[in-house]
């Protein structure tokens, strides 16, 4: 671990330093927390994690043992720019958390990360976002990831715990020949927020399948973006956008599938699907396609509707209370999203995290 | 056990039953036949309070009690049970769990104990093995990729779990294979008691052969228009509605 100037670090042995631990060890030891969880499926061994607190870089976290950061500072203007460097040393089959955590009112977060995924490596992420003690504050996020050739990348975003904070969120990937990338976002929490997710399939045969579910309660807004550029031969993509909304919540996707003139034998798909719960809230869903060759198999669809009737009749007609019908089905538009998450623990402890939230809103 | 007295239905404005008159005793099998649209499903859907059935006469009791304003589910949770003809699908609710949760819905309600998954599960899988059905069907989603039989079947076995005094079989003969009429009559056959009634509405006779009926009832234009032991359903099958489409004009 090396430090280098103008990148935000916290220094150890100091206050801040000692805080950012108590927080850390919060989130990591509460009953709902990931790492108890994932302890009580017999996994011992803690996550691997970089850990951010409050915008700070925290170097060597007692709470977590593995903790891998390199560092590649530009114009580091109160920027954090971090850069992941996968080696050997990593065991790419335990998920790397990156956690970004913040403690104190009315912060500013900002990081870019970048990450590069090597050839013929597999690497799960989770991108964490959170706060014990909802403080309201903003965070403004970049990552950057380059996916090697024949590399695959799970990634899972979770946006959660954090009732007052604000996200501005861009990802952008890169896709070399025959690679993977897979993600699944998460968002329960936040009063506001936007995410642009950006996918270049630069090479043939790479393939994205991304996720969104978006969860909206009293008067939250979330904008989301998604776009995949189909720049070379043989390349898939799937995007498919849940969105769940009650109170005065808004929700807005814009999805855009650019297949450009090379990009021959090109397979994309595209749904946006949204439930209103309640009368006021609001859902915007804009799919698009935008093919300038032939030789392609593209879809699209958006949906904006109310709990199916005829489903909560049928459950009703079997002595379920219609309260509970409604939380039923609540749920279960949730699981196209969450059941492909993997590992095991976190699809469940993710499933607990949303039936909660789903009893909270109905 | 159900009495149905001079009873109207509206749906979507449009009246279907016109002063259905219907009267099943407790332990009897009752079977209702007649030509489509004649609304022997409406009728099922209005004793089982299926929204957009507008009652606008007549009455149903159940139990001695009038039910036309009890909403859904409390018909559910005294014992009245309606087999859909058209099962709904419901992608992302595990089968084993709707089930579980109806169970004890419905157990809760007439103050019985709680089935625990392990008493759930021995009672699920009793019942699935008298039906000749596969265990795995518990993991998979509500009716979702089902095919025909399975989903007839996962009604029998809701049924079958859930042991009401009156379940309605709306068509739940209708496209299944021989030996799938045959588990359907034998999960029938089981329930047969004196403390149980049944509506049977088809529209085929085998499945009365292996079930034995106490009344056949013929409806036609939202009336019933002539009620009389098995030896009906056998005139229906020789003969078709053309003599009782008459009747009811």
């Amino acid at each position: 671990m090396k430090e280098v100037p103008h990148v935000r670090m916290l220094q150890p042995d100091t206050k801040g330093f000692r805080q950012a631990e108590q927080h850390i060890a919060f989130e990591r030891d509460t009953p709902t927390s990931l790492n108890t969880l994932q302890a009580s499926f017999g996994k011992q061994q803690p996550l691997q994690a970089v850990v951010f607190v409050d915008g700070y870089a925290v170097p060597k976290s007692t709470t977590y043992r593995n903790v891998y950061i390199g560092w590649a500072p530009r114009d580091s203007n109160h920027i954090l720019q971090t850069q992941l460097e996968i080696d050997d040393s990593m065991q790419t089959n335990h998920p790397l958390l990156l956690l970004h955590l913040a403690t104190q009112d009315q912060c500013r977060m900002n990081a870019l990360v970048e990450l590069t995924v090597p050839g013929n490596s597999r690497l799960q992420l989770l991108e964490c976002h959170a706060s014990g003690l909802n403080p309201s504050y903003f965070c403004r996020n970049t990552l950057k990831i380059q996916l090697q050739p024949h590399s695959q990348l799970h990634h899972v975003r979770l946006l959660h715990n954090s009732r007052e904070g604000q996200y501005k969120l861009n990802t952008q990937v890169h896709q070399q020949s025959n690679s993977s990338y897979c993600l699944h976002e998460i968002s329960l929490s936040g009063t506001w927020r936007s995410s642009r997710t950006h996918v270049h399939l630069e090479q043939p045969n790479a393939q994205c399948h991304l996720q969104a579910l978006d969860v909206g309660q009293r008067q939250q807004c979330s904008y989301h973006q998604m776009t995949v550029h189909h720049k070379a031969p043989h390349c898939s993509s799937r995007q498919l956008h849940k969105g769940l909304y009650t109170g005065q919540a808004r929700g807005i996707f814009e999805g855009q599938t650019v297949v450009n003139k090379q990009a021959v034998h090109t397979k994309a798909h595209q749904l946006s699907r949204s439930v209103l719960l309640s009368e006021h809230a609001q859902a915007y869903s804009q799919p698009q396609l935008q093919i300038e060759t032939d030789e392609v198999q593209c879809g699209h669809g958006a949906t904006v509707s109310q709990l199916d009737e005829k489903a909560l009749f049928y459950l009703q007609s079997r002595g379920i209370e219609r309260h509970r019908a409604q939380q039923m089905l609540t749920e279960a538009f949730t699981q196209e999203v969450l059941q492909t998450i993997k590992p095991v623990w976190l699809r469940i402890w993710l499933q607990q995290r949303m039936q909660n939230t789903i009893n909270a809103l109905t | 056990m159900l009495r149905i007295t001079n009873l109207h239905v509206q749906r979507e404005n449009k009246t279907i039953l016109q002063g259905v008159d219907l009267h099943i005793p407790s332990g009897q099998v009752h079977v209702l036949m007649g030509p489509n649209g004649a609304g022997k499903s409406t009728l099922a859907g209005a004793i089982a309070a299926w929204p957009g059935h507008e009652i606008t006469q007549g009455d149903i009791c159940h139990q001695g009690q009038s039910i036309v304003s009890l909403p859904p589910q409390q018909r559910a949770q005294r014992g009245l049970f309606l087999a859909f003809q058209h099962p709904v699908e419901i992608p992302g609710v595990p089968l084993s769990m709707f089930l579980k949760e109806s169970v004890n819905a419905v157990r809760q309600a007439q103050g019985r104990s709680r089935l625990d998954a392990v008493e759930f599960l021995e009672q699920a899988r009793h019942h699935m093995n008298q039906l000749d059905m596969n265990e795995t069907l518990l993991h998979r989603c509500v009716n979702d990729s089902f095919s025909g039989g399975e989903k007839k079947r996962t009604e029998i076995l809701h049924m079958c779990l859930l042991q009401p005094n009156l379940a309605i079989l709306d068509e739940t003969d209708s496209g299944l294979d021989v030996d799938a009429i045959q588990a359907l009559a034998q999960g029938i056959n089981s329930l047969r008691d004196n403390a149980r009634s049944m509506l049977i509405i088809t529209h085929y006779h085998s499945l009365l052969k292996q079930v034995q009926p106490n009344c056949v009832h013929i409806m036609n234009r939202g009336r019933i228009v002539q009620s009389g032991d098995a030896k009906l359903a056998q005139q229906v099958q020789q003969e078709g509605f053309e003599p009782f489409q008459k009747a009811a004009l």
